[in-house]
Formats: C-alpha cells, sequence, structure tokens
C-alpha cells in the first residue's frame, strides 16, 4: 500500500453535483461536462496500487485501489456519464442533474473501493442516489416504482453489510478481494446474494425491469449503466470462477431474452434484455477462465453503450410521442417522424446482436466461446439461444412494431414533439462508438485485465454469426405477426412482491385494528372513570337504565364533602389505632 | 424481405461448407457445419412460441396497463 494521497475521480462528479445546485442551469452543463471530461482525460495518468483518498470537506479516509480491471470499468463508466450529459443537455430539471451526478459519482466510488466499508457506503449511496433520480420523472408511477427499488436495494445493502460484519469476526482483512471458495460461510452468501440481487438476477430481478421504465427518458440512461455493471465488476473482484454463477447466468440469459418478448413497453422489453445481458457476464464470471472473464468485462463495456443507445432510442420515441406502449405506437408511421432516431436505435440493436461490424459481435463470442472451450455445453446453448432471442426481439418486434406496424382506424391522432439536437448528438456519440469498437476491438482489449487469444473475425466465427443471424431472421420475419404485442402489463416475480405485499398489509390491518380495540377500551376506561370522579353516582343511574345527569356542584357538593370527610375520618382513626 | 432472408440463410448456409477453417470440435455437432443455421432457424422458433405460449397461459396475471 502506497502512503500517499491521491484525489479520486469520483470526486469530479460529486463537484459537478454541487455545482449543478449552485449554478445557473447553462454554466452547471458547461461545468458537468468539463467536470466528466475531466476525469476522463485523468483516468489514464491514474498509477497503479492502492492509495488513500480524503473525501473533500471530510475526515473519511478511504482505500483506494487501482488496477486494470478497475480501470476498464473506469473508462466505460466516465464515457457513458458523457454520453448521457449530451444526450440530457436539453434538461432543465436541475434535480435530475444532481442525482445523476451523484449516482455516476457513487458508481466510480464502487469501481475504486479498495475496502468492504467504503465499498458498502458506495453501494448504498448509489441505490439511494438512484432511487431519487427515478423519483426526479414526477410521476405517481416514477414514485411507486423508486420506492420498491429503494426497498429492495436497502435489503440487498442490508446482506452486504451483514456479510462484511461476519467476514471481519472472522478476522479477514477489511480489504476487497477474492473470497476463497473453501471457507463458504453465511458471510459468503449474504455477500453473493447482495451481489447478485444488484446484477438483477432471478428471482431477484424484479426490481429493474419495474424501476428502469418509470424513470424519465434521459435518466434511465444512468439507470441502465451502473447498478448492474457495477455488480458484475464487484463478483469478477470477490467471487471469480465461482461455478455457481456460469448457471445462474446461463438463466438469466434466457430468462431475460424469454420475458422480453412477451413485453408491451418499450423500456420495459430492454429493460429485460439488460437482465439477459448481464446473464452473459455473470456466465462469464462463474465460468472463470481469462477469456470468459475477459469476455464478461468487454461485454459490460460494450453493452453500456449500445444499452444506452437502444435506451436513448426509445426515450426518443416516449419524449416525441408520450407514448411507450408498442400497442398505441405501431402505425402512427414514426419512421416518417423519426427516421434518424431509428436508424440510430438500430446501430444498438445490431450491436446488442452480435451482428459483425458492431461492438457486441467482438465482446458475447468471447463468453459463448469460453463455455465451448471449458465443454459446457449446455451453457453454450443456452447463451446462443438467448441470443437469437435477443435478435428477434430487438431487432425485429421492437422497431418493427414502434417505427412501423400494421395501424388501425380508430388511432388517435398524436401530436409529435420534435427531438431537440442534444439527443440527436448524444445518440450519434454512441452509435459512433459502438461501430469503431465493433471495427476495431483492439483498443478495448487491450484495456481488459487477463490476457487471452480471441479472432471475432475469424472465418469460422464470422460465417457461424451470419448463419445464425440469418437463419433466426427468417423465422422471425416469418412469424411476426404472432409476436404482435398486446395492451396488457405481464407481471413477472412482481407478483410474489404483491402477494408479500399483501400478507404483509393484512398483518398491519390486523395489528391496527387490535390496537384500535385496545385504545378504545382505554378510552373508554379513562372515560368512565372520569365520569365516576365527576359524579360518583353515575354507576347507579346506569344500573337503574336511567340517563346520568350532569354534574350540578350544588346538588353533590354536601354528599361528596360528607363522604371525603367520613373516608378520611376512618383512615386517621385507623392510623392512630394502628399506632398505638 | 422475407425472400431476401431466404436467399441470405441459404448463401450462409452453403459457405458453411467451404473448407476455411477447421472446425472446432469441442462438440459432436459442430462437425456439422451447418448448426449455426438449423439452431437459429429452430431456437428463434422455439422461442417465439415459446414466448407466445407463456404469455397465453402460463403468466401468472395479466393487467390492464392503465391499471398499473
Amino acid at each position: 500500500m502506497k502512503g500517499d494521497y491521491m484525489l479520486p475521480p469520483f470526486t469530479l462528479y460529486f463537484l459537478g453535483a454541487l455545482l449543478t445546485a449552485i449554478l445557473p442551469k447553462r454554466l452547471g452543463g458547461i461545468s458537468r461536462l468539463l467536470l466528466v471530461a475531466t476525469a476522463f482525460g485523468l483516468l489514464p495518468f491514474l498509477p497503479h496500487g492502492v492509495f488513500y483518498g480524503r473525501l473533500p470537506f471530510t475526515e473519511y479516509v478511504l482505500l483506494i485501489k487501482v488496477d486494470t480491471l478497475g480501470l476498464a470499468f473506469a473508462y466505460v463508466f466516465v464515457i457513458i456519464s458523457f454520453g448521457a450529459l449530451l444526450y440530457s443537455l436539453h434538461v432543465k430539471e436541475k434535480a435530475e442533474h444532481f442525482w445523476a451526478m451523484c449516482y455516476a459519482g457513487s458508481g466510480l466510488g464502487v469501481i475504486f473501493a479498495a475496502d468492504w466499508l467504503s465499498l458498502y457506503l458506495f453501494w448504498e449511496l448509489m441505490a439511494i442516489c438512484a432511487a431519487f433520480l427515478i423519483w426526479s420523472y414526477g410521476t405517481q408511477r416514477s414514485l411507486s416504482s423508486g420506492f420498491r427499488y429503494l426497498m429492495v436495494h436497502l435489503f440487498g445493502g442490508i446482506c452486504l453489510l451483514s456479510g462484511i460484519i461476519w467476514l471481519n469476526v472472522k478476522g479477514h482483512p477489511n480489504v476487497v478481494a477474492p473470497l476463497l471458495q473453501t471457507e463458504r460461510g453465511a458471510f459468503y452468501y449474504l455477500i453473493l446474494t447482495s451481489f447478485l440481487l444488484n446484477a438483477a438476477a432471478p428471482p431477484l430481478h424484479a426490481w429493474l425491469p419495474d424501476a428502469y421504465p418509470e424513470a424519465s427518458p434521459t435518466g434511465a440512461i444512468y439507470l441502465t449503466a451502473y447498478t448492474t455493471k457495477a455488480s458484475v465488476y464487484a463478483l469478477l473482484r470477490v467471487f471469480p470462477g465461482e461455478p455457481i454463477l456460469a448457471w445462474v447466468g446461463a438463466f438469466m440469459a434466457l430468462y431475460g431474452v424469454v420475458w422480453a418478448i412477451i413485453q408491451n413497453d418499450i423500456r420495459r422489453l430492454l429493460s429485460y434484455h439488460i437482465v439477459s445481458q448481464v446473464g452473459y457476464m455473470v456466465c462469464g464470471v462463474g465460468l472463470g477462465t481469462a477469456l470468459s472473464m475477459s469476455g464478461s468485462v468487454a461485454h459490460a463495456f460494450t453493452h453500456i453503450l449500445y444499452k444506452a443507445l437502444l435506451f436513448m432510442g426509445a426515450g426518443a420515441v416516449i419524449y416525441s410521442t408520450g407514448l411507450r406502449q408498442m400497442s398505441d405506437l405501431m402505425g402512427l408511421g414514426l419512421f416518417k417522424k423519426l427516421r434518424a432516431a431509428f436508424f440510430l436505435y438500430m446501430v444498438g440493436a445490431f450491436s446488442i446482436s452480435s451482428v459483425p461490424l458492431f461492438s457486441g459481435f467482438i465482446s458475447k463470442p468471447m463468453i459463448v466461446e469460453a463455455a465451448l472451450q471449458e465443454g459446457q455445453m449446455w451453457i453454450y446453448l443456452l447463451l446462443h439461444l438467448a441470443s437469437i432471442g435477443t435478435w428477434l426481439c430487438t431487432a425485429f418486434k421492437l422497431p418493427y412494431y414502434t417505427w412501423f406496424g400494421p395501424g388501425t382506424k380508430d388511432k388517435p391522432l398524436v401530436a409529435f414533439k420534435p427531438l431537440p439536437p442534444s439527443m440527436y448528438l448524444g445518440m450519434s456519440f454512441l452509435a459512433f462508438l459502438c461501430i469503431a469498437i465493433g471495427i476495431a476491438p483492439s483498443p478495448l482489449y487491450r484495456l481488459l485485465p487477463y490476457p487471452f487469444h480471441f479472432d471475432p473475425y475469424s472465418p469460422r466465427h464470422l460465417i457461424d454469426s451470419l448463419q445464425m443471424l440469418s437463419a433466426s431472421a427468417l423465422c422471425t420475419w416469418a412469424f411476426l405477426s404472432i409476436l404482435k404485442p398486446h395492451p396488457f402489463r405481464v407481471l413477472d416475480m412482481d407478483v410474489f412482491y404483491q402477494m408479500l405485499g399483501r400478507r404483509t398489509l393484512w398483518v398491519c390491518k390486523k395489528f391496527y385494528s387490535f390496537r384500535t380495540r385496545v385504545q378504545g377500551w382505554l378510552k373508554r376506561t379513562v372515560e368512565g372513570l372520569t365520569l365516576l370522579g365527576r359524579n360518583p353516582f353515575s354507576p347507579f343511574y346506569t344500573l337503574k337504565g336511567e340517563k346520568t345527569p350532569s354534574y350540578e356542584a350544588h346538588t353533590y357538593r354536601l354528599p361528596l364533602s360528607f363522604g371525603m370527610t367520613i373516608t378520611m375520618l376512618f383512615f386517621f382513626l385507623l392510623a392512630l389505632v394502628l399506632i398505638l | 424481405m422475407l425472400r431476401l432472408l431466404l436467399v441470405l440463410s441459404m448463401a450462409f448456409f452453403a459457405l458453411g461448407f467451404l473448407p476455411l477453417e477447421a472446425p472446432i470440435v469441442h462438440t459432436p455437432w459442430h462437425k456439422f457445419r451447418a448448426f449455426d443455421s438449423i439452431f437459429g432457424f429452430l431456437g428463434a422458433l422455439t422461442l417465439i412460441f415459446l414466448s407466445e405460449g407463456l404469455g397465453k397461459f402460463l403468466l401468472f396475471r395479466r393487467h390492464k396497463e392503465d391499471e398499473g
């Protein structure tokens, strides 16, 4: 460990949030762009090792680790925040920019945290900032889903904190490092659960398709990038080669795709694809080879870019039309209105589907190939199948039923809002990166932390991919009418969340009813005693079934004072007898 | 569009038989050079009908979007 201090790059993001709050809107926007550009410029010059870092204006000293794994994630985290800033230049709400900067900063904090406590603090901060980012959209649905998001992630945070405390009690050093697979205790599974919850592994994934579609079109771009990928980073750092992760990842990949196909909400569909794509990364971590883990990092890198681009495309549609369901959008002739947005979206669709010359083609097959090399045939097939589902869903179903699609006569007239130039700027920036990485993957491969050999453009791999893409495209086009979206929302594991919520509410209501009854009983007792105190004859009237007359001092004063005198005299005489 | 995709599929199917590179022999099916074409077609078919079936019959519940 080096003894010197270092200014962590994520502090620039928190500074950006501060400037957003205090500066005028235009100046705040410029300062954010400059600070993010500065953070990007600083990254190549960061020395590798473990350093002390002091948070500005605080006495808190944390440990910062800089290595190739962290830097690969840091680069893409900074790049995507720049892209999202470009896309959201037109947004006037300061709150959204403020929480977006804090969220991005805490995501970077997770990447650079070298000790468990710092990791936990940034982990929780990320969840809180994300919830505020969702809430900043201000709709009733965003309020509800943001609250659910926060509840789920606070549960994950509790798991993580419990695991960390357990780890410390067992005498482990307070450094984020791979946990030995031989000493599996409760702490191991608590931390793993927490990481998998953030990675949206089923059945802990329902928060993602619930929350991401409810954020603003611009806020959702940040959300797609940080939480799940920070979790992939944490899995790579702490659980490399954990065998169960290979199967969890393969299941995630297919599960996400199957549920994506039946969605109607365009951003909910894309959210399920996040579950699926993160599945590939988790699988790569579980396979534990240099190729698979490098594949996970590379896929996280490319996925952040193309997924943001896809969400930008969907966000552009929502911004322009105010509609988000494919059943409402189809037949509106959106292609004529949002032609450029369609083509930019398709760059993202080709990237996620691993079409040659697009970014996904150079990263996803690394993991699939690693599964093949390890002889994991079933995992290989599951990943392959998930890849087909991604292709048919993002490149056919969503664009066809959003920009084209059969119309009906009773379609309401929609007032199209023109897209601001900033949206096109952000989308073009990411589309350029998706194509550039797809054509020239070497710079990305040089960033990867583990040595490997993989040539995505070998003739065999190229032909295999083209065979699969063309055959599945043929089948999809032939049966596209079956994929026609229905105006329903399909409930997923959130059914169980709702059941649990209803049961909890039922128990709470029972407790409330019991409390109300006890309170009523106590109130009646006190009222009775008060009445008795005011009018000692009231029970006689009650027994006789007569209405208790109201207290009249002139009527009752004499008998009351007489009674009190007799009682006091009795006690006085009793005391006298006892003393004598 | 369908015809174009059909032509492309057949072309890539045929390209698979070119002796460009030694096939990967980790699994028996990779000796069959049109594996990815067949798997792509059948995989897409399976997913379309699986999802549709799931959407129609196996879902726990469906809610009108307006009801949230």
